[in-house]
């Protein structure tokens, strides 16, 4: 009897262990879903001069990034805030997030794409390399109309984490903008994030 | 008692004040552009590691033992 509780014993240890195992290693290798905040209103109102985005169609959101000199094509999700106020990230390590609060990409305005910079297991993840950007260097943008939009990069910039400038960011609205973040430097444990950012700045042509 | 009463009355018109300070800060500091994104995770490799490790040990034990279990029954 006591050897027969044994054996259940070790069996649900081992099938919990199996069960840690697998978790663990989709988690850091494939789907990694942060909570998104749905009861928040989004922030529509930015500044007083700029024009609140109004998403009319769902045919306009953006479905493909494409950046051929760095051999990304990959697919859009949508994301809106994280439980901290911050922008969501994608569901995984290999897809790019448009910020749905915001711009649309093609719109005057700043529309906004993340994407990770490695996996759990440190291996690179979709936007590892961007900052290897440079001006000049082409991004598109497929929409789910079929429309395909050019971007030309401008500028490329690492910022610490607390000094990226939101505002240029997210609510610049003299043209048609497209800004890939993403995270840099140095891993902080206690934070569990990069201390920097980088922050691709791109115009329509 | 004059005193009284003009103390409650001006106390009322600063608990007043502070309200209405309070609310119109609130509405002209609502949140208008996020945060940052989170947009990394390998800071976790080790902690990820070790995770794995240990669970492929307890299975590989476990196994063994329930097979060891299972040929002897």
């Amino acid at each position: 009897m006591r050897a027969k509780l044994r054996v259940g014993a070790v069996g649900a240890v081992t099938l919990a262990a199996a069960g840690v195992f697998v978790a663990v290693l989709v988690h850091a290798l494939w789907y990694a879903p942060e909570g998104e905040v749905s009861a928040v209103a989004p922030p529509t109102t930015r500044t007083a001069t700029s024009t609140p985005t109004v998403i009319t169609s769902a045919k306009n959101i953006p479905t493909r990034l494409t950046i051929p000199s760095l051999g990304i094509d990959t697919n859009v999700q949508d994301v809106g805030l994280g439980k901290t106020g911050n922008m969501a990230v994608p569901s995984n390590y290999t897809d790019v997030s448009w910020y749905r609060y915001g711009t649309l990409p093609g719109q005057v305005g700043s529309a906004v794409i993340d994407g990770h910079v490695d996996n759990g297991f440190g291996m690179d993840a979709v936007f590892k390399h961007i900052s290897d950007l440079k001006p000049g260097d082409d991004i598109y943008i497929k929409t789910q109309q079929g429309e395909a939009l050019h971007f030309v990069v401008n500028d490329v910039e690492t910022y610490a984490a607390t000094d990226v400038p939101l505002q240029t960011l997210f609510t610049r609205n003299d043209k048609a903008r497209l800004n890939l973040i993403t995270c840099a430097g140095q891993w902080e444990p206690d934070k569990k994030a990069y201390d920097h950012r980088t922050v691709v700045y791109a115009v329509l042509v | 008692m004059k005193f009284v009463r003009k103390m409650f009355q001006v106390s009322t018109a600063a608990l007043l004040a502070w309200t209405v300070a309070g609310i119109a800060s609130a509405q002209t500091t609502a949140t208008t552009t996020p945060g940052v994104p989170n947009t990394g995770a390998g800071g976790d490799m080790i902690t990820n590691l070790v995770m794995l490790a240990v669970a492929a040990v307890v299975v590989v034990a476990g196994i063994a033992y329930l097979s060891t279990q299972w040929a002897n029954s």
